[in-house]
């Protein structure tokens, strides 16, 4: 502690006492020499002296610094009245540590997700494209990927973009030599993609537009793949790796964060676009991205690119009622983020309503303890304190407080993170952000130190009002003030728990009521896995059906294995490719199917029902009459009464001369993007009668398993068999369909946890502090109690006023709440599921609950307060 | 406590500084000394309250318009003695020139007849 600044201070303090006592003895000596007495002399001097205490302060407050060295002495006592009182200290430790915990792993959410996602330059100028069209809005496709020809026509045409780059995602590349087989996330990506995004390779270099017109045979490897299978060789670059059978050149390493146009990407390859797909017009799958001017708004962008879209469309020759065409221009974090931005939002302004709840509790708890210590600041008051002095004084005293609740928080806030991440959807952007870092610190600190400040303005206002002369009068006869805002502090911790609680009714009956809904097809006992074939091997589309068919003979052949099939997509996997479908002697009746290819034994396999006719058979083939299955609902829609087997329908995606086909089955419906959306309706056909109007790529198969037994046991002897048929087959994504299902339900049932989190810590603060409050107003009129049971109250009518208190309270603030819950359940409309936003039951159960707290925190100070004994508490003080 | 104090001149801000700045133009003194100074100099009108006298005078140190010293004093104490610095002669000046324009200005709004007839 001796340090030389310190001791510099020391000397001066000693001084400055040493030069007080020679003034007051000098003036002593001055009045003796004129004739007084030395006792008369001395307490004259002293008087005229005045205040030594107070003179030392000011005097001390000419030498600088000294703000800064009464805070840090005002914060030393502050810890000293912390350490002396355990008990307060831990409450409201706890307390603020709840609301900095949950606040900053809410922030650490949004922050990560929402600000830190975009690894680019301006992230803000970058927007995805989409192609929209009036006919297909009207069937259930606001918006559809980007062709070739459109996008040509924009980069040709525009004037408010610097550059728009379009990939095909999800293109299959099967790893082989060097290694196990891998099926490798690829995508193809137009040559101006990194110039789009403002990323440059962190080794070599992008491809050309030259490669991309040649269709060379070079990869850009994301990092993630150069680290994973690769080692980071720093040598990588002019390698050769063997994609789908075929030689492809490294030519660039991305850098770590480059995540575009899938998180899981794993390479880069040029795209090529042969001059046919250009002229049909047809091939919608390239997501597009563009990045804007500066100063270029989403609609300026939106409006020019439609333009552009609807002037190509009057170009070529359109069957009539195609539709008008248009652009779809809106944020690239939004196509990524999506619904999850208004989860994140609702969970922010929950965890703000419960740090509301958390800083009126600690204000409370504050103002109780600032009560039972007015005399002490009424003493220092009559010492020569000022009121900003008091005021300041009880806010540093608050300090250490709130640099430990940050500091619980913090923890807090790192644990729940923990269980988080991990909980929320895989898709979201900007996951590997999240965390307890230097911004989430820094902002748990600002949060705490905030509410601690906040909390601590009414006491320390309340202190500085100190009434001398009543106050050093009052003894415990007497009732201390502040009585309204105390009780004024507790309802509104009521009301706003109240909502917490009736938001998170709302959401735990729709996470029930989207729980019962009958996804269609039967998730227990089916594992699923994903078996991409390359072209190399399988050149032609009946060679692959035939193999996919092979497979799944031999994985039906696995004892407890009940069914297999294969289909070209599986529900609960992602966006449904679909199109308009059309029926013969029908020419009004429009509808949109979601199209799936599939073997035969994939109904039963997936627990799809057969309603009426056939399953596609063996002998649905290429060559054989054109059959297709519908769903049940489709033909009630469509044949109502009729009896739709034999009926015909085809696919209208491009032109209007595809060929008919015949229905020979109806089977059940099912739900296939997730359980709340039912948007569309399914047609589905045998993968062995190709249908090229659909536009179906053959790279993709899936395979279903149907088991006796628990899915997953089943994986090794499935995978067994298919590399007995296959060994450079790669399989991913091997999962049961209810992981899947499950999966759908992540943002839902993390939202739904979330809230109850919050509401369960708000209903613990409520009745914290209303326990607080009713047993402090108990002890407080204790003596009246004491009175009231000397003149022959019984105990239960002692117990009756106080529980009454506990009561009060919790109809002002219930009344309050129920107000606040409207609200909360008009701001939940568009999460809930099978509830009204104002459900009479949550409205109900969620005062109910709250009045349970009350009696339960009422009924320890009502107990005591009964026990009062006259003759003891008469006769104290 | 505040009675004790309605007797006194309430001293405008920053003439306490000028008075104990002119009261070391004299020679080194220490706090008590300057506060008796200024009583007697001033026909026992002004009385310097100890509890703005001394913020006063280690303000002033502070600016280096005065210095101080420990002497012992001639009934063998050890005293501080506060001196006037070259700087506190120079604002001393200042603020002397600054108080007569000031008393002038005032003299002239409470006697304003006095000041044509001169005139």
């Amino acid at each position: 502690m001796k340090f030389p600044m310190w001791r510099r201070r020391q000397r001066r303090e000693e001084e400055l006492e040493e030069e007080i006592q020679s003034h007051l003895q000098m003036a002593i000596r001055d009045r003796m020499e004129r004739g007084e007495s030395a006792e008369e002399a001395e307490s004259a001097a002293r008087r005229e002296f005045g205040n030594v205490g107070l003179i030392r302060e000011t005097t001390r407050g000419m030498w600088g610094w000294t703000e800064v060295r009464l805070l840090f002495d005002d914060m030393r006592y502050g810890l000293r009245m912390l350490r002396k009182s355990p008990g307060w200290t831990a409450v409201m430790c706890a307390v603020l540590a709840l609301g900095i915990g949950l606040t900053t792993a809410i922030f650490s959410l949004a922050y990560g997700i929402l600000l830190r996602a975009l690894p680019y330059p301006e992230p803000e100028r970058i927007v995805a494209l989409h192609l929209t069209n009036t006919v297909a809005a009207a069937a259930g496709y606001p918006r559809f990927s980007v062709n070739a020809p459109s996008w040509i026509e924009w980069r040709a045409q525009t004037k408010l973009f610097e550059d728009i780059a379009i990939t095909r995602a999800a293109v299959n590349f099967n790893l082989t030599g060097d290694g196990p087989p891998e099926r490798v996330q690829g995508a193809r990506a137009s040559w101006n993609l990194t110039r789009t995004l403002g990323v440059q390779p962190l080794l070599g270099r992008a491809f050309t537009e030259e490669e991309a017109h040649r269709d060379a045979k070079v990869a850009v490897l994301s990092y993630g793949f150069w680290d994973r299978r690769f080692a980071r060789d720093p040598a990588i670059v002019g390698r050769k790796i063997l994609l789908n059978d075929e030689s492809f050149e490294v030519i660039g390493v991305m850098p770590p964060n480059f995540r575009y146009p899938t998180r899981d990407l794993d390479l880069l390859a040029p795209l090529f676009i042969p001059p046919d797909e250009i002229r049909a017009f047809g091939h919608f799958y390239y997501g597009a991205v563009g990045r804007l001017k500066p100063g270029v708004s989403l609609q300026q962008a939106q409006a020019e690119l439609s333009a552009i879209s609807e002037h190509l469309a009057e170009q070529r020759p359109r069957d009539s009622g195609a539709g008008k065409d248009g652009a779809w221009v809106g944020s690239l974090l939004d196509s990524y983020v999506g619904e999850f931005r208004t989860i994140l939002y609702i969970l922010l302004a929950a965890v703000g309503c419960l740090l509301l709840v958390c800083c009126v509790n600690l204000g409370g708890l504050l103002i109780i303890r600032a009560n039972a210590r007015t005399r002490e600041f009424a003493v220092r008051a009559a010492l020569g304190a000022s009121a900003a002095r008091l005021r300041r004084q009880t806010l540093a005293e608050t300090l250490p407080l709130s640099l430990a609740g940050a500091g619980a928080g913090a923890m807090i806030a790192w644990l729940l993170l923990n269980v988080l991440v991990k909980r929320l959807p895989p898709q979201l952007p900007g996951l590997e952000t999240i965390g307890l870092n230097a911004p989430a610190l820094a902002f748990a600190l600002t949060i705490s130190v905030l509410v601690v400040l906040l909390a601590g303005m009414l006491p320390a206002r309340l202190a500085s009002r100190v009434r001398l002369a009543a106050t050093m009068q009052l003894d415990s006869r007497t009732v201390a003030g502040g009585g309204m805002i105390r009780n004024a502090l507790v309802a509104a911790q009521i009301a706003v728990t109240l909502a917490l609680v009736f938001a998170g009714g709302l959401l735990a009956a729709s996470l029930v009521a989207v729980m019962r809904v009958n996804p269609g097809f039967s998730p227990q006992n089916a594992l699923t896995m994903n078996l991409p074939t390359s072209r190399a091997r399988y050149a032609t589309e009946p060679q692959v059906v035939d193999y996919y068919q092979r497979l799944a003979a031999r994985v039906k052949n696995i004892p407890g294995v009940i069914g297999a099939g294969v289909a070209s997509r599986l529900p609960f996997s992602g966006g449904y490719p679909g199109g308009p479908v059309k029926f013969e002697g029908k020419p009004d009746e429009k509808a949109t199917g979601e199209f799936c290819s599939v073997t035969p034994g994939y109904f039963s396999a997936m627990g799809i029902p057969l309603i009426r006719g056939r399953d596609f058979s063996e002998y649905d083939k290429e060559g054989a009459p054109p059959v297709a299955i519908i769903d049940e609902q489709l033909a009630r829609k469509v044949f109502g009464n009729e009896d739709p087997l034999g009926k015909r329908i085809r696919f209208a995606v491009i032109t209007d001369r595809t060929p008919w086909i015949e229905i020979v089955g109806v089977v059940g419906h099912i739900r296939s993007v997730n359980l709340e959306d039912d948007p569309r309706l399914q047609v589905y056909w045998p993968k062995a009668q190709l249908r090229p109007e659909t536009q179906r790529t053959l790279e993709s198969g899936t395979l279903v398993v149907r088991t006796a037994g628990g899915p997953e046991s089943f994986t090794s002897a499935v995978v067994e068999q298919i590399q007995k048929e296959n060994p450079d087959q790669p399989v991913y994504d091997v999962r049961s369909m209810q992981d899947r299902l499950d999966q759908s339900l992540q943002s839902r049932n993390l939202m739904t946890g979330m809230i109850a989190l919050f509401g369960g810590s708000s209903l613990l603060l409520a009745c914290l502090g209303l326990y607080g409050v009713v047993s402090y107003g108990a002890g407080l009129r204790l003596r009246e109690f004491a009175i009231r049971t000397a003149l022959g109250a019984q105990a239960n009518d002692i117990r009756r006023i106080v529980l009454a208190h506990a009561l009060r309270l919790w109809i002002l603030g219930s009344a309050i709440g129920l107000v606040l819950a409207w609200v909360a359940g008009r701001a939940l409309k568009t999460q809930l599921y099978g509830v009204g936003s104002a459900d009479a039951i949550a409205l109900a159960i969620a005062p109910a609950l709250l009045l349970v707290i009350a009696l339960l925190a009422g009924l320890g100070p009502a107990r005591r307060a009964g026990r009062v004994d006259p003759a003891v508490t008469l006769r104290s003080d | 406590m505040k009675a004790r104090y309605q007797n006194r001149i309430e001293l405008l801000q920053g003439t306490l500084d000028m008075l104990i700045l002119q009261t070391l133009q004299w020679g080194p003194q220490h706090g008590y000394g300057i506060s008796q100074a200024i009583r007697t100099n001033s026909n026992e009108t002004l009385k310097v309250d100890t509890g703005s006298l001394y913020p006063a005078l280690h303000r002033l140190e502070r600016q280096k318009w005065i210095s101080s010293d420990w002497k012992v004093s001639e009934n063998n104490q050890r005293v501080k003695v506060y001196r006037l610095t070259a700087a506190g002669k120079k604002h001393l000046a200042a603020e002397r020139s600054r108080w007569e324009r000031l008393t002038e200005a005032v003299e002239g709004i409470l006697n304003p007849a006095r000041k044509e007839s001169e005139a």
